[in-house]
């Protein structure tokens, strides 16, 4: 038998209402690797990885992390076993500020108080190594861009030095060079030794950061091939489903 | 932009002086200590509130349960005679009631409006078949019973105290602990609170909870003030903290109700009915006037540009 991969999610399952998103789904990702999570809208990309950081609960199936059995039910046991996730919806709060909203739920504190200081100096740090440019940490993420809300959600992301980063659609309402930046990250991070979920529905940057592309369709999973095995016509053939 | 972190409370400095030229004893020390204490029950009460409604939520249970609890409090302590045993019932069945309201808005689902407002409706059934509408007398109370909402400490009555430390405690939590920051977060964006590992359902639980334990604390001033236990002592109350913690949200922040804006907001309300009284205006104009402020503070921050971040 081959080497246990870092993630093995087996025979998922889930039913929202009476409609079946996910149906015996197996998904494998590697050490170091990067995958591509490709499938039409509707297809069961964002609920497979949302039930990978623990937002939605799996009727049936089984996760195992390095070959161990692991029960994920919230997104603090994903935060637990390394597994971070850029959200599509980014999951920034406007009304906090971006030190605030980068120690969000591992808030530093103090003889029992916030430890301000200390959130704000660390961002600051984190995203100056991430090389984002923001005027002030203390700025209300409101008043941000939507290129430097989404760059403060990937380095929320990664500063704890997870194992595993999930990025769902990181690159949708981005420009031309603000893509680039996202995408240079994403190899960045399996050079610094993490695995990368990357969902887009780009094909041309699934295909350019890729090591492997798993496509869902329906709720199945229809294809899963060593990015440079496959190609965009055969691709696209399985995201659709004709012939 | 000054003019909208602070409109509010530069209406608020208006008035006041307004009132000021106005009226005779308007400014003078005795009266605004007479407000401030006047103000004492309404702050506590609208800060528990400000904790609920931080975490984008909402109690309607407030008022019918400060009368609950001001007739319980005054009962025990006619047939006990042991004030710290009726400190103890009232707040727990302060945290008891936040803790119904809480298991039914956060983890049954029901919206919060129907959940507390189902829930102060039952606190007004059982006080009202409690008491048969009838006020409960207290003959001889304690004395330190009596301090509670008629002493002085040195020039200051003690009312203010208790509201000043419970401000305190308020502006702490909320601005410098985990517990206010998560309740913040979760107000602005539930879903990110979730993503970040945060027990959304617990911590807004807990925001019922405190609303209610501030409505404990608030009626035991309330009972001392009034030396019995009146059934319908509470009923405006809620209609006043709503006004506060409206107020507040249009006051220094970026549109969510704070503590500090909690205790201007009391001031003002407080403010109108004193100064309105003063000027020989009938009381049930100021039901008018309070609904006319709530409007003018949260209309203005809204075409200033200012998100509220209220959710019914």
């Amino acid at each position: 038998m081959a080497e246990e991969p870092l993630i093995r999610m087996r025979d998922i399952y889930k039913k929202f209402g009476g409609v079946q998103a996910l149906e015996n789904v197996d998904f494998d990702l590697g050490y170091h690797e990067i995958v591509g999570l490709v499938g039409d809208n509707g297809a069961g990309k964002s609920t497979l990885i949302e039930i990978l950081s623990g937002v939605y609960r799996y009727d049936r199936g089984e996760i195992f992390l390095e070959g161990e059995k692991v029960d994920i039910r919230t997104p603090r046991d994903a935060k637990e076993l390394g597994i971070e996730t850029v959200h599509q919806d980014l999951g920034l709060v406007d009304n906090l500020n971006v030190a605030k909203n980068m120690f969000l739920g591992k808030e530093p504190t103090k003889f029992g108080l916030l430890n301000k200081r200390y959130m704000e100096r660390e961002s600051q740090r984190i995203l100056g190594e991430l090389r984002i440019e923001i005027s002030s940490v203390r700025s209300t993420v409101r008043n941000l861009s939507g290129g430097q809300r989404k760059a403060i959600a990937v380095g929320k992301a990664i500063y704890t030095k997870p194992r595993i980063v999930i990025m769902d659609e990181p690159t949708a309402a981005l420009a031309v060079k603000e893509t680039e930046e996202v995408l240079k990250l994403i190899i960045q991070l399996k050079e610094r030794g993490l695995s990368v979920v990357f969902i887009s529905h780009v094909l041309q940057e699934i295909f350019s950061a890729t090591d492997r592309i798993v496509v869902l369709r329906s709720g199945k999973k229809v294809g899963d091939k060593k990015t440079e095995e496959t190609n965009m016509e055969e691709t696209i053939r399985l995201m659709v489903g004709t012939r | 932009m000054i003019i909208r972190k602070y409109g509010t409370a530069i209406a608020g400095a208006i008035i006041f002086t307004g009132f000021s030229f106005t009226t005779e004893y308007f400014l003078s020390t005795h009266n605004f200590l007479l407000m401030l204490k006047q103000m004492s029950m309404l702050t506590i009460i609208s800060l528990g509130f400000t904790f609920v409604m931080a975490a984008g939520g909402f109690d309607m249970s407030i008022g019918f349960v400060t009368g609950l609890i001001n007739v319980f409090f005054a009962s025990v302590l006619l047939h006990t005679g042991n004030l710290p045993l009726a400190i103890l019932i009232a707040l727990l069945i302060g945290s008891l009631v936040g803790l119904t309201n809480g298991a039914l808005a956060a983890y049954i689902g029901l919206p919060d409006f129907i959940a507390t407002f189902a829930i102060g409706s039952i606190a007004l059934g059982i006080d009202m078949m409690y008491t048969g509408g009838n006020p409960v007398f207290l003959q001889n109370p304690p004395e330190a019973f009596l301090f509670i909402g008629q002493g002085y400490l040195g020039p200051v009555p003690f009312p203010i105290i208790v509201m000043f430390a419970v401000l305190i405690v308020a502006l702490i939590v909320l601005n410098r602990t985990k517990l206010g920051m998560r309740i913040y977060a979760i107000g602005g964006n539930p879903r990110a609170a979730l993503y970040a590992g945060i027990n959304v359902k617990l911590y807004r639980l807990l925001t019922f909870i405190i609303s209610g334990l501030s409505v404990a604390v608030a009626s035991i001033v309330l009972t001392s003030r009034l030396g019995s236990g009146q059934p319908q002592a509470g009923a405006n109350y809620l209609l006043d903290a709503i006004s506060v913690c409206f107020l507040s949200t249009t006051m220094f922040g970026e549109g969510e109700p704070t503590a500090e804006g909690v205790f201007v907001g009391a001031f003002i309300i407080t403010m109108l009915n004193c100064g309105l009284t003063m000027l020989n205006v009938t009381y049930y104009f100021q039901y008018i006037t309070k609904g006319i402020v709530v409007i003018l503070a949260v209309t203005s921050s809204i075409l200033m540009g200012q998100k509220l971040q209220i959710k019914l």
